[in-house]
């Protein structure tokens, strides 16, 4: 048995001409609905799941920049976001297609973990641009504020109908109590894909960071992150 | 018209004794799952052991270890919990890569895994760990396993896709903590191959479908030749050659970019077709 958690999930794959322009994306349903639908499945609160214009960058931007994430992407315990993103500046960058009021939503404005979410899944390219640790603390040290887990890739990931199942396996992995950090580098990555996974944990101290890392499943939900001191991260290339 | 740039070509076909097989049916069952564990060494404790059985594997758990056998693939997940990819926080890897494939190929060897001409090896991966403080000064960085990957290969041509993979888990003393196999069993010749389309017809058939996706900008990195064999989830009867490309996406911002990959029959006289078109998802009703 697992303790039972909430989970939301964003996704974009169709984008418009004449503003909010990106390339189409075709496959990012398949992930987010089946890491969703697999939560789901075994018990865990299915709270949103919203796609294409659904899907807002006010969802994750915190209220002191004029968001409100508190409402939606921190106020379930999973979130799963797939779609395009990127990382300029030692920032993360996630896109959308409907502009609430910008098409993009930087990383600088999040506050994750401030009320409720403790795993991030960022299911996009760029989570980190490399693994140097000073990359990785300067992108993730800021927005972390009590979440517990980042999941994402080094570099750039693969939108393809041979890797849509990667939201299902990870869900069905952490829907009944896997090592989530283990599991997430796992199953995202791929020698034929060249995707490069990565999972990044936070922590007071380094001990705490690392038993994160290496042990967390979701049964650790109600093991609060107190300060974000300390980062431990794991990734396969 | 959607801009498509291709960066490397494949200007003809290979000239490769490539076939068409039937694959056998996967045929998991409980009994098949205890082979298998059987074949891992386990056969000394399986009356402890627990079999659950899901909508798409068969899940054997006995102490430690967790042996996964995916329904449609037959594809096999065999790990030790206590030791996979676990940091002891001391471990550092130190042997090479030729040292982790002649580990690998021993273990394969062990446990009959695979015929010792039925792969190649093809890449060793490292799991990293680190952590580091808030002031970026105290940073520790290790390499705890080697997860060796083996190439399929059928008459002598590669395996591409998400199959035809087996990849061996190493800790850092050269220890299997793993392993991952999605390896379907040939039955029979199904069809002699009548010739191979030129790649020039497959980088049509790539166009009109990324017409199809609504994709305006893509990038083809790369073509290659092999057979192709499909993931952990898919049911598949035939092995056949094929294209494959790799392709990127851009970003319109930054230097970001998302990759994709296209996969085409070759054979003149193939069966059915390797391209996937997307299913349709109900749209949502306006977001309020």
């Amino acid at each position: 048995m697992t303790l039972q958690v909430r989970v939301g999930a964003e996704w974009v794959n169709t984008f418009h001409s004449n503003y909010c322009t990106q390339n189409n994306l075709s496959y990012r349903d398949d992930h987010a609905v089946g890491f969703y639908d697999q939560m789901g499945s075994h018990g865990h609160v299915k709270v949103f799941c919203w796609g294409n214009d659904n899907a807002w960058e006010t969802d994750f931007c915190h209220p002191t920049f004029g968001g409100d994430s508190l409402n939606w992407i921190d106020n379930v315990h999973f979130l799963f976001y797939s779609d395009h993103g990127g990382n300029w500046s030692n920032t993360m960058h996630i896109a959308f297609s409907a502009q609430q009021r910008y098409c993009l939503s930087p990383s600088t404005q999040w506050r994750l973990g401030e009320r409720m979410l403790k795993w991030f899944v960022l299911d996009c390219c760029q989570c980190v641009l490399n693994h140097t640790a000073a990359h990785i603390g300067a992108v993730w040290f800021g927005p972390t504020r009590g979440v517990h887990l980042i999941f994402g890739f080094i570099g750039n990931g693969t939108d393809s109908w041979w890797n849509d199942d990667l939201g299902s396996d990870f869900g069905h992995d952490a829907a009944t109590g896997s090592r989530l950090a283990n599991s997430w580098v796992d199953h995202a990555y791929s020698w034929w894909l060249d995707d490069d996974s990565i999972a990044i944990a936070t922590g007071a101290t380094e001990a705490e960071a690392i038993n994160r890392r290496e042990n967390e499943s979701v049964n650790w939900r109600d093991y609060n992150v107190t300060s974000t001191s300390w980062l431990a991260w794991k990734y396969r290339e | 018209m959607p801009e498509i740039n291709f960066l490397n070509r494949m200007e003809k076909a290979p000239d490769l004794p490539v076939k068409i097989y039937s694959l056998q049916r996967a045929g998991v069952s409980t009994r098949k799952v205890l082979e298998f564990a059987k074949q891992m060494g386990l056969e000394a404790v399986l009356e402890k052991a627990r079999l659950q059985t899901e909508k798409d594997r068969i899940i054997l758990a006995q102490g430690q270890i967790l042996l996964q056998c995916f329904k449609e693939s037959g594809g096999i997940r065999f790990i030790d919990q206590s030791r996979w990819m676990v940091d002891d926080q001391k471990s550092d890897l130190a042997f090479d890569d030729e040292k982790a494939f002649e580990m690998a190929r021993a273990i394969i060897k062990k446990h009959k895994l695979a015929k010792a001409d039925e792969f190649k090896p093809l890449k060793v991966t490292h799991l990293h760990v680190g952590s580091m403080d808030e002031k970026m000064k105290n940073v520790q960085e290790r390499v705890i396993d080697a997860g060796v990957i083996f190439q399929r290969m059928v008459d002598g041509v590669p395996v591409l896709g998400p199959g035809g993979k087996l990849m061996i888990f190493l800790d850092a003393e050269g220890g299997m903590t793993g392993l991952e196999k999605i390896w379907r069993p040939i039955q029979e010749v199904f069809r002699k191959v009548e010739g191979l389309r030129e790649p020039k017809l497959a980088e049509n058939q790539l166009v009109r479908f990324l017409k199809t996706r609504g994709i305006q900008k893509a990038d083809v990195e790369s073509a290659e030749f092999g057979y192709f064999e499909l993931g952990w989830h898919d049911r598949q009867q035939t092995l056949q050659p094929a294209y494959v490309f790799k392709l990127r996406l851009p970003l319109n911002e930054g230097e970001g970019y998302m990759k994709s990959a296209f996969v085409v029959e070759a054979a003149k006289n193939a069966v059915g077709t390797l391209i996937r078109y997307k299913r349709v998802m109900e749209e949502q009703p306006p977001r309020k």
